[in-house]
């Protein structure tokens, strides 16, 4: 079941050609953690939502928003 | 205090719930052993080989885990399953819930058994050393699967 949150890290990842690998290690979390956001399996708290807001250089609302259709 | 690798994490998480699937194997194979002496089976040498395998799958995954995780080991943290990478939390949290609801279910099976035994269940099948058994090998196998199904690898996605 996915969370009723959508994201677009895949898509920022993509844009800086970052593997989830190196985006997990740049942020101190593992790969799995962001596997599984980027996959809507877990919706993380809001310390890694502003970590990863701080690192690609956008609002968190640009990253994560509430799903419609949810 | 240094910081724990988060996926040293997800290894030591991988690797405890491997040895608790283990543990609850191995209890399921001396509770069989036990079920089987009310038919006057002798089991035995079947039991004795599944402990020996499991002892040796045991050797195995502790000296992988150490061998893999040994410069970025938790120390007491990783005894104690303080995880701190959020995912790990959350699975070890679905997985303790998980297993608590288990052993719930077996004990309520067990007050039923207990408690309005008309076939001589109780007598014949049951005992405080075999219940045990059964809980720990549920506890176990189910606190390890739910771990594992949570961790089940995929390539980069």
């Amino acid at each position: 079941m996915s969370a009723p949150v959508t994201n677009s890290i895949a898509l920022l990842r993509a844009q800086k050609g970052l593997s989830q690998q190196e985006l997990a290690d740049a942020i101190g979390v593992s790969r799995k953690t962001i596997s599984t956001v980027e996959t809507r399996r877990f919706v993380p708290s809001v310390v890694i939502a502003l970590q990863l807001a701080r690192y690609f250089g956008v609002a968190v609302e640009e990253i994560f928003s509430l799903d419609e259709d949810a | 205090m240094a910081k724990w690798n988060p996926e040293a994490q997800h290894t030591s998480l991988k690797y405890n719930a491997y040895i608790y699937l283990l543990q609850g194997l191995f209890f399921s194979a001396l509770l069989g052993n036990s079920l089987a002496e009310n038919y006057a089976l002798d089991l035995g040498w079947l039991v004795d080989g599944v402990v020996i395998t499991l002892v040796a799958v045991f050797i195995y995954f502790t000296a992988r885990l150490a061998r893999n995780n040994h410069r970025c080991s938790g120390g007491w943290r990783e005894m104690l399953g303080l995880y701190d990478d959020e995912y790990m939390r959350d699975v070890v949290r679905t997985a303790n819930s998980c297993a608590l609801l288990a052993l719930l279910v077996t004990i309520f099976m067990g007050l039923l058994l207990g408690g309005a035994d008309k076939l001589g269940f109780e007598q014949n099948w049951l005992s405080l050393g075999r219940f045990t058994m059964l809980q720990i090998a549920i506890g176990s196998i189910t606190w390890a699967m739910t771990i594992l199904v949570s961790l089940r690898d995929g390539a980069e996605e």
